[in-house]
């Protein structure tokens, strides 16, 4: 593998790059890097899973631009196969939501379902590989009970329990293969520091396939684009630079800047909110309104955040393989990750009562 | 005769001279190129086959038009047939634009004749890599080694 196709995760390499902006830029630009990038990656053997999904986009542009080449067959066939699964997706999630509402459970659809739709506008250009519902906190193990009534059972039954205290939300599956992640918190970050309308209190509704639900603002879409997408992952993270881009060029003006600092300041996601909008506009020339920057730049990150963040460069989410110093570290990231807590001692002495509490419930588990 | 596409389980999209559909009950995957793509255009935006075959019988070739007419009756029977549009009353059809007009000309003047193309095996064509599986039309058709 060459270095231009080296990760330096959960930013782009020069590849991926090259493939943003044919697929963002439009014009003689995106002709250009399809080109260049061409040159660079080898179809047959160094697509990435990140890049592959960036196809359908790339697709659509390269036609709007009337350009065609030797692959315009296979970005072809990546479009209508993304289309095809996406529309199962929005069909199956229109299901859950009509279901969930005949049973008063407010929902909220979250990442691709409503940038697909309103940001994108063309579900084939965002592909999904899965529906994402939020409810509310104490409405989730109703939730749960209504996934498990309709078949859709959860992907590791064994810590629903523990997530469903301490956790985001969880994956669950049908026998026919379809793929749903209940969400009841809309970020694992701080949860000490959460209020329950937050994230809600600016919803919006949405109808698809029959289904009316809620969607976040386009502020709280944006913030939990750049946090989720910066953390390290086996799929290159590259689509949040799609997304918040594209958000950001089409509903640039929805966009209540404060709002932004003061939720990445509550739930201490300030890093990842500093460096994503960095890049976009370092890199994709994005417009941030002057002293957003600079007020971040004044934001000082407190201990827990600094790990948290180092933690999601360097080992992410979804890692198969982890050595025993690097689940130790993830366990203790992850606690200071749904810490609120701001004083060193307390949080380490709640960082201890917390280890007995796991290891005590995990022997008791084996016991029972 | 006076149809609508059988929504909301049939969801359809036309790209680049193909229509692609989907049946979300069933999960078959239909696609039309050409000249059927051509002709469900113009069924959609018309809600009328009467309509539909008075256009083609205006632009077809004296000699051809009997063929023609007989190929899109045909046609129109396979969609209702396999669920893609149905029948309804008082839809209030619409006038062709000039755009589709154009391409309905284009289309009549070298006539193939249309086809629905149909997939039916979900599984099988998941399974199918976009990328290393398939010919240079590109998904969902196969290479033919892998037939």
């Amino acid at each position: 593998m060459s270095s231009l196709l080296a990760s330096k995760s959960p930013f782009p390499n020069t590849a991926q790059q090259l493939l943003l902006q044919a697929a963002l830029f439009g014009g003689e630009t995106s002709i250009s890097s399809w080109e260049e990038w061409k040159s660079i990656v080898d179809f047959e053997e160094e697509v990435d899973h990140g890049s592959y999904r960036l196809l359908p986009l790339i697709y659509e542009k390269l036609q709007s631009l009337g350009y065609q080449d030797e692959l315009t067959g296979r970005l072809k066939g990546i479009y209508k196969r993304a289309w095809m699964e996406n529309q199962r997706i929005l069909h199956y999630a229109s299901e859950i939501l009509k279901l969930a509402s005949s049973s008063e459970i407010p929902s909220i659809v979250m990442k691709g379902i409503p940038l697909g739709l309103l940001v994108y506008k063309n579900p084939a250009t965002r592909p999904m590989s899965d529906a994402d519902i939020l409810v509310p906190l104490k409405n989730a193990r109703e939730a749960v009970a209504l996934l498990k009534k309709v078949s859709y059972n959860p992907v590791n039954e064994g810590i629903l329990e523990h997530d469903l205290v301490y956790g985001r939300g969880m994956g669950f599956t049908d026998d026919s293969g379809r793929e749903l992640d209940l969400h009841w918190r809309a970020m694992p970050d701080s949860i000490k520091n959460s209020k329950e309308s937050d994230f809600w209190d600016q919803a919006v509704q949405i109808n698809f396939m029959g289904a009316s639900a809620f969607r976040f603002s386009f502020t709280d879409e944006l913030l939990l684009t750049i946090v989720h997408g910066l953390r390290k992952n086996p799929e290159p993270p590259i689509r949040w630079v799609a997304d918040a881009f594209l958000l950001i060029k089409k509903y640039g003006v929805d966009i209540d800047w404060e709002r932004l600092l003061e939720y990445a300041l509550r739930y201490k996601v300030l890093i990842q909110l500093k460096e994503g909008l960095n890049y976009l506009v370092n890199e994709f020339r994005i417009d941030v309104p002057e002293g957003v920057q600079d007020k971040l730049y004044r934001c000082n990150p407190g201990y827990a955040e600094r790990v948290v963040y180092r933690h999601a460069q360097r080992i992410g989410d979804n890692r198969k393989k982890v050595s025993l110093p690097e689940r130790v570290y993830t366990f203790y990231a992850r606690f200071l990750r749904h810490s609120a807590d701001t004083n060193f001692m307390r949080l380490h002495l709640e960082f201890a009562c917390y280890s007995i509490e796991r290891l005590m419930n995990k022997t008791l588990n084996k016991y029972e | 005769m006076q149809i609508i596409v059988n929504e909301p389980h049939i969801v359809h999209e036309t790209i680049d001279g193909e229509t692609i559909l989907m049946d979300l009950r069933s999960g078959n995957y239909f696609s039309i190129e050409k000249s059927g793509a051509v002709i469900w255009e113009v069924l959609v935006q018309t809600g009328s086959t009467e309509e539909l075959l008075k256009k083609a019988g205006e632009l077809s070739h004296p000699d051809q038009s009997d063929r023609v007419l007989s190929d899109i009756r045909n046609f129109v029977k396979k969609l209702l047939a396999e669920g893609l549009i149905r029948e309804a009353n008082n839809i209030g059809a619409s006038d062709i634009t000039e755009e589709l007009l154009n391409s309905l000309k284009l289309t009549i003047s070298s006539f193939e004749t249309p086809e629905v193309n149909k997939y039916s095996d979900m599984q099988e064509m998941l399974l199918l890599d976009p990328i290393h599986d398939v010919d240079e039309k590109g998904w969902p058709e196969p290479k033919k080694d892998k037939e």
